[in-house]
C-alpha cells in the first residue's frame, strides 16, 4: 500500500470527498537527460531541478517534457492485475477521455491546428497520472499509472472529446523480439529477467527483482520470441509474478514475497460503509485437476556434435585466404571444444585435393574466429599456404543438452470434482525442472482453487493507495488483492473494482529469524 | 455600480437569476450510507432577461457574443451592485433568442443572455 498522511485517509472515508486526477503526456518526447531530481542538500529551493514523481524513484521517464493536460480530463480508468493462477506476466492498461471543444487534440489533417496536432497522432508518448482527493484546500495526488500511449488519439469531433489508451512499460515489451536465440545454463529467473531487461535499455532504477527460487538448469529461447513470452514462462515456472506497479518500476516478486513484512499484516479493514457491491462468483476459476508436463534436459558429456566428411570442392580455403564455414548441431551445444588439426578429437582435416588425394594442408589451416550459437557455430579457417586447400574432414565435439525424459504430474481433487465437475488445468512449461516443485504447486493449486469461494469481486469507493498484493480485511475474512481496476468518471465517481483471493498471513522458514519447531512453513 | 461583461458595462437586466451547478457522483454503499464524489469545484451559471431594450443595448452585448464565438475564449465577467456583487470570473457567453414585442422603428426587443462560469 503507498503510503498516505492522516488527513488523506479522513477524506477517503468522508461521505463527501473532492476527487483530482492529474494527467501528462510527453506529446513531443523530448527527453532531457540533464534533469536532475530534486535531491536534499545538493537541490536548491526555487531551483530547476524537479520532484520526482514519487519518492527515491529516479527513472528516465521522468525526464521527458510533459504537457500537463489536466484541465482537460473528464474520465479516466486504468486497470492493473496479477496473473491467476499461476503467475506471470501483467500488462496494465489505460483510458483517458479529454475535453476537446478548444480542438487542442485534433489533429491537421483533421482541421487541428493546435501545436500538438502532430505529436497526438503518434504513439508511444510516455503519460503519467496520479489521482486522490483535495483537502484542507489542497489538490493531494499519488501515482496511478506510468506508461506510454499504444494507439493515436481517437477524436470524436461531434462530442468535442479525444481519448488515448496506453499500456505500462511491459505493454512497451510485447512488441520486442529476439533478434538470434538465447541459451543459458544454470541461471536464477531473476539473473534472466535482468539479463533481458538490460538489453532492453532498462536502467537498474527502473526494476526490483526478487532473488528467483528457480534455477534453471538449461534454457534455450529461439530467435522471434517475444521478450515477454520469456518472461511469462519463467515466472510462471516458480509462481511468481512480474508486473509495473504505480511508481514505474518493474517488479519481479517471487511466491515467498508475500510471506515478509508489510503483506504478513492487514493493512486495511474493508467496512460496508465503503463497499458498493460485491459479487459471488462463478465456477470458471474452479481448478480441481491439475497436470503439470515439462521436457527435462540434461547436460551430456563431451560428445562429437559435428561430424562430416567427403565434402568435395564445397569447403574450399583459396590459398592464403579465409572461408567463413558454417556447422550445425542436432541439439543445443552449451560448449564447444574447437577443432585443430592435430588434435583426434576435434579436428579438421585439408588437402590439396577435393578427395583427399593430393597433399596434406591441415597444418596450413588454422581456425581464426569462431562465432558460436545455440545450434550453430561459424568457424573462420585461414589458409596459410600458397596453394588451395581443400577440408575433407571435420569433426567437432562439445557438450549438449538433451531432452531425455519430462516431469508428468496429475493431481486432483475428487470431492471438488463431485461437486463442481471436472476443471482441468494443464500446465505445460519447460522451466519447472524439478519433480518436487511440481507436486508442490499442483497441491497448492488444488488447495486454492479446487472450491469456488477463494475468490471475490467488490466494487469500492476508491482508496488509491491499495496496491497488488495487499492484505485487506472483509467480512471478517482476510483476502489479498489481485486485480484493481479503478474508474473516475462524474457519472460513478471515483470506484474500484477489486479481485481478491482469500489470503494468510503464514511466513515462511528464514534461518536466522525463524525458531525451529514454530510456526513459519518450510518453502517448497 | 455596474453590470461588466468583458469590461464593458452592459446595462442592467430586467431579471436575474444565478443558478448553482456541481458535478457530483452519488453512490449508495452496503452499509446503506449515501456517498458522494464531488469533481471541480461549484460552476455559477446567470441568466439575465432583458426586457423591451433598444436596439443599442442588444448590439453592445451581440458584439461581446460574437467576439466570444469567433475567438473561443471566455469573457471576464463581474457585477459591483449596492447588494449584489460577483466578483471577477470568466464566463461562457450564450446569447439565445430575440423576441421584438413592441413595432415601430425603434425595434425594442427582448433578449436573454446566459453565463456560465468557466
Amino acid at each position: 500500500m503507498q503510503i498516505v498522511p492522516t488527513g488523506w485517509t479522513a477524506e477517503e472515508r468522508d461521505s463527501t470527498r473532492k476527487i483530482v486526477a492529474s494527467s501528462q503526456v510527453s506529446w513531443k518526447k523530448v527527453f532531457k537527460s540533464t534533469i536532475r531530481m530534486f535531491t536534499i542538500g545538493v537541490s536548491t529551493i526555487g531551483g530547476t531541478d524537479i520532484i520526482a514523481s514519487s519518492g527515491g524513484i529516479n527513472s528516465d521517464w521522468n525526464k521527458y517534457t510533459y504537457n500537463d493536460e489536466s484541465s482537460y480530463l473528464t474520465k479516466l480508468s486504468y486497470e492493473r492485475g496479477l496473473k491467476l493462477p499461476i503467475g506471470g506476466l501483467n500488462v496494465a492498461m489505460m483510458d483517458v477521455e479529454f475535453e476537446n471543444t478548444s480542438g487542442r487534440f485534433t489533429p491537421r489533417y483533421m482541421g487541428g491546428g493546435s501545436e500538438l496536432f502532430t505529436s497526438v497522432y503518434r504513439t508511444h508518448r510516455p503519460v503519467i497520472t496520479n489521482a486522490g482527493f483535495n483537502y484542507n484546500g489542497i489538490d493531494n495526488t499519488i501515482p496511478q499509472f506510468v506508461g506510454i500511449t499504444n494507439k493515436p488519439a481517437k477524436i470524436d469531433s461531434r462530442n468535442k472529446n479525444a481519448s488515448i489508451s496506453a499500456t505500462d512499460f511491459i505493454g512497451f515489451m510485447q512488441n520486442s523480439y529476439l533478434d538470434r536465440e538465447i541459451m543459458f545454463t544454470s541461471q536464477r529467473t531473476d539473473q534472466v529477467i535482468e539479463n533481458i531487461l538490460q538489453g532492453l535499455g532498462f536502467a537498474t532504477s527502473q526494476y526490483n527483482l526478487d532473488q528467483g527460487l528457480n534455477t534453471i538448469p538449461f534454457g534455450l529461447f529461439d530467435k522471434g520470441t517475444k521478450f515477454v513470452d520469456i518472461i511469462d514462462k519463467l515466472t510462471e515456472a516458480e509462481n511468481a509474478q512480474f508486473y509495473q506497479g504505480e511508481d514505474g518500476i518493474l517488479r519481479f516478486e517471487n511466491r515467498q514475497h508475500w510471506f515478509n513484512s508489510p503483506y504478513t499484516t492487514i493493512q486495511k479493514n474493508l467496512y460496508t460503509a465503503q463497499v458498493i457491491n460485491a459479487e459471488s462468483p462463478d465456477f470458471d476459476h474452479i481448478i480441481n485437476v491439475v497436470e503439470i508436463k515439462s521436457p527435462v534436459y540434461v547436460k551430456q558429456p563431451e560428445q562429437i556434435i559435428y561430424r562430416a566428411a567427403n565434402l568435395g570442392a564445397t569447403q574450399l580455403v583459396p590459398a592464403n585466404s579465409t572461408l567463413d564455414m558454417f556447422v550445425e548441431f542436432s541439439d543445443a551445444a552449451l560448449s564447444m571444444t574447437t577443432p585443430t588439426s592435430g588434435n583426434t578429437i576435434s579436428f579438421y582435416r585439408a588437402n590439396s585435393a577435393t578427395d583427399g588425394s593430393g597433399s596434406d594442408l591441415s597444418s596450413s589451416i588454422s581456425i581464426t574466429k569462431v562465432s558460436r550459437f545455440a545450434k550453430a557455430a561459424k568457424l573462420t579457417l585461414s589458409n596459410s599456404s600458397g596453394t588451395n586447400a581443400y577440408i575433407t574432414e571435420m569433426v567437432i565435439t562439445g557438450r549438449i543438452a538433451k531432452h531425455v525424459n519430462d516431469i508428468y504430474y496429475r493431481a486432483k481433487d475428487d470431492s471438488s470434482i463431485t461437486a463442481y465437475d471436472e476443471h482441468p488445468k494443464l500446465i505445460d512449461n519447460a522451466y519447472i525442472q524439478n519433480e518436487t516443485w511440481a507436486q508442490s504447486l499442483a497441491n497448492m493449486l488444488l488447495q486454492s482453487y479446487a472450491e469456488p469461494d477463494n475468490i471475490q469481486r467488490i466494487t469500492i469507493r476508491a482508496i488509491p493507495e491499495l496496491q497488488l498484493g495487499d492484505l485487506i480485511s472483509w467480512q471478517g475474512h482476510y483476502w489479498r488483492i489481485f486485480n484493481i481496476k479503478s474508474t473516475i468518471s462524474p457519472s460513478a465517481g471515483f470506484l474500484q473494482d477489486l479481485t481478491l483471493i482469500q489470503g494468510n498471513t503464514q511466513s515462511y522458514f528464514k534461518i536466522g529469524i525463524s525458531t525451529i519447531g514454530g510456526g513459519d512453513l518450510i518453502a517448497a | 455600480m455596474s453590470f461588466l461583461l468583458d469590461a464593458v458595462a452592459i446595462g442592467a437586466p430586467n431579471q436575474l437569476q444565478e443558478l448553482n451547478n456541481t458535478q457530483y457522483a452519488q453512490q449508495r454503499t452496503l452499509g446503506g450510507s449515501v456517498n458522494r464524489d464531488y469533481f471541480g469545484s461549484n460552476k455559477r451559471t446567470w441568466r439575465l432577461d432583458y426586457k423591451n431594450k433598444q436596439k443599442a443595448t442588444y448590439d453592445t452585448i451581440k458584439t461581446i457574443y460574437d467576439s466570444y464565438l469567433s475567438t473561443g475564449t471566455a469573457k471576464s465577467w463581474s457585477v459591483t451592485e449596492a447588494n449584489y456583487t460577483i466578483s471577477a470570473t470568466t464566463v461562457h457567453v450564450d446569447l439565445q433568442e430575440r423576441g421584438f414585442s413592441v413595432g415601430g422603428e425603434s425595434y425594442i426587443s427582448d433578449f436573454i443572455l446566459i453565463l456560465s462560469e468557466a
